[in-house]
């Protein structure tokens, strides 16, 4: 088992992959009274902050996994991540994988569209961040509306305007929160912002 | 985890209810399991190691239990089957707690491990272990002795604090006898006070503390944490709000502590528990037909087959009244 923080939207209501309609129907009742303001069940193991945040992404959770369609391109999204994880970490490998679905590199080699594609959060860059949301069926709007982030911060984070952004000990909890409506991992998305933050601040001195 | 010789082929399970607070109704589940397993054709031995206030033989009618625990911990007997005495329930024997040496209250390990080992001897299918209140080394030891660890709880905040707390403690313990270094038993011991400096808060803060200053102890942590399944069991339910409540402990715990507790099930507040209280008659004997005695039947049965409640179970539930 993993933390919250870590867990896929599967995971947190504790339901199979291949659960039903009805078994998330039930899953999200039990978890919005066993983590909602009345919980008996909860109080005394998370305080209220990490309550809210396992609410936000019940919340999440149940409006993907409710929706066919977005529960599909989620199934497909967890996929990729699940074959990232059993990877060995070699970056710039993956990470012509991850461009062969878009863009077929030169070689021409181009993977079968069944084959799952790792995401590697490392060298992932504000514009594929664009393409996985928008893969996922997440408007930018709702993002914004959710996490009250401003949208021309996100809109500059998505067309790699990483000068613009606003300073790290903010930005940095935008990122997590990003991510998570992403499902993405968030401490290693947000260090890969920040890099990229550093990185532009470095070459604009230049 | 459990001590005893692997070519003794008669192994009995042994279960061991506990849960922190006083008044959860441990004496009670403890009788009322041994006598539903008695109703499925089993043998059963009841024994009260509640070692400073022993009261199971109260439950059972029985007045001066002649042999006690403390006999057979201070070698006055030396066989355990004379401390067993009857409980007029065919198939139910008791073996009654300490009542008067409180020295006894605290038996040294070497103790433990011999009670442990007569007790595995034994040809009785099923040892019952009512635990007092509370989160002692020998609770606690016993608790992680048993092959089914029984919680029960109180759907009031109190008594859930201090399951949570008593798994807590559970865990620790468990670490503690894992860890060899001191360094880690150090940081274990740390781990219990809250507020400790590693910002150590659950038991997944614990174990990534522990890997980075040992991957081995670490990867050992985490399968001694995923052995753990305590079994959950609801009492004096007055609501479907109750019933759900095992089902939302069950989460809390999987998402805090990383472990499964299982929920075998709940008992409903039911007027007839406190009339058999009353009339120190166990409530499966004076009132088998009640709510209360049927919700008992159901824990022991999913205990005995290894099944828990899953919430479908709460579609279309009601209490019956």
């Amino acid at each position: 088992m993993k933390p919250p923080r870590e867990q896929n939207f599967y995971e947190i209501f504790e339901i199979p992959a291949t659960a039903t309609r009805e078994q998330i129907e039930q899953a999200y009742e039990l978890a919005k009274k066993t983590y909602g303001d009345a919980s008996l069940a909860a109080y005394s193991l998370f305080d209220l902050e990490e309550r809210k945040e396992i609410v936000r992404k019940i919340h999440l959770a149940y409006e993907t996994l409710s929706d066919e369609n977005r529960r599909k391109q989620y199934d497909r999204e967890i996929m990729k991540l699940d074959i990232q994880e059993t990877l060995p970490p070699s970056g710039s490998a993956a990470m012509q994988t991850t461009r062969g679905v878009d863009r077929p590199d030169s070689s021409g080699e181009k993977p079968p569209k069944s084959e799952p594609v790792p995401i590697v959060i490392e060298s992932l860059t504000g514009s594929e961040l664009r393409r996985i949301r928008e893969s996922r069926g997440i408007p930018l709007q709702e993002i914004a509306n959710k996490t009250r982030i401003n949208i021309t911060y996100l809109e500059f984070l998505e067309k790699n305007k990483y000068g613009s952004l606003p300073p790290p000990v903010y930005l940095r909890s935008y990122v997590l929160q990003y991510a998570r409506m992403l499902g993405l991992d968030p401490i290693p998305l947000a260090d890969r912002i920040l890099s990229l933050v550093e990185q532009a601040k470095k070459s604009d001195q230049q | 985890m459990r001590l005893g010789d692997p070519a003794n082929p008669s192994r009995n399970e042994i279960w061991a209810v506990g849960g922190g607070k006083g008044g959860t109704g441990k004496s009670f589940l403890s009788a009322n399991l041994g006598i539903a397993l008695s109703h499925r054709g089993k043998r059963v031995l009841l024994i009260d190691a509640d070692l400073g206030c022993a009261n199971l033989h109260t439950c059972l009618g029985i007045d001066y239990p002649e042999a006690t625990l403390s006999d057979l911990l201070k070698g006055r007997i030396k066989r355990i089957e004379q401390a067993i005495v009857p409980t007029g329930i065919p198939n139910v024997g008791l073996i009654s707690g300490a009542q008067d040496i409180l020295e006894v209250a605290n038996p040294k390990h070497a103790q433990k491990e011999r009670l442990l080992r007569q007790i595995q001897g034994l040809d009785i299918e099923y040892i019952i272990l009512d635990l007092g209140a509370g989160t002692s080394f020998n609770i606690l030891d016993f608790f992680l002795i048993a092959d089914q660890g029984i919680l029960a709880v109180l759907p009031e905040p109190t008594s859930i604090e201090n399951v949570y707390r008593f798994i807590k403690s559970v865990f620790y313990r468990r670490f503690r006898k894992v860890a060899k270094e001191d360094a880690v038993k150090e940081m274990i011991a740390l781990a219990m006070d809250q507020k400790n400096e590693f910002g150590i808060k659950t038991p997944y803060d614990l174990i990534e503390q522990v890997a980075r200053m040992d991957p081995g102890v670490g990867e050992q942590l985490k399968k001694e944490m995923y052995s753990l399944r305590p079994k959950l069991v609801v009492n004096q339910v007055r609501s479907k709000d109750d019933i759900t409540l095992g089902f939302s402990m069950r989460s809390s715990c999987a998402k805090y502590f990383g472990i499964t507790v299982e929920y075998v099930g709940y008992v409903e507040h039911d007027d007839h528990v406190w009339q058999a209280t009353k009339r120190r008659r166990p409530l499966l004997t004076e009132y088998p037909a009640s709510n209360a005695a049927r919700g008992i039947e159901k824990v022991a049965a999913h205990l005995a087959d290894h099944e828990q409640l899953t919430i479908d179970y709460l579609v279309g539930t009601a209490l019956r009244r």
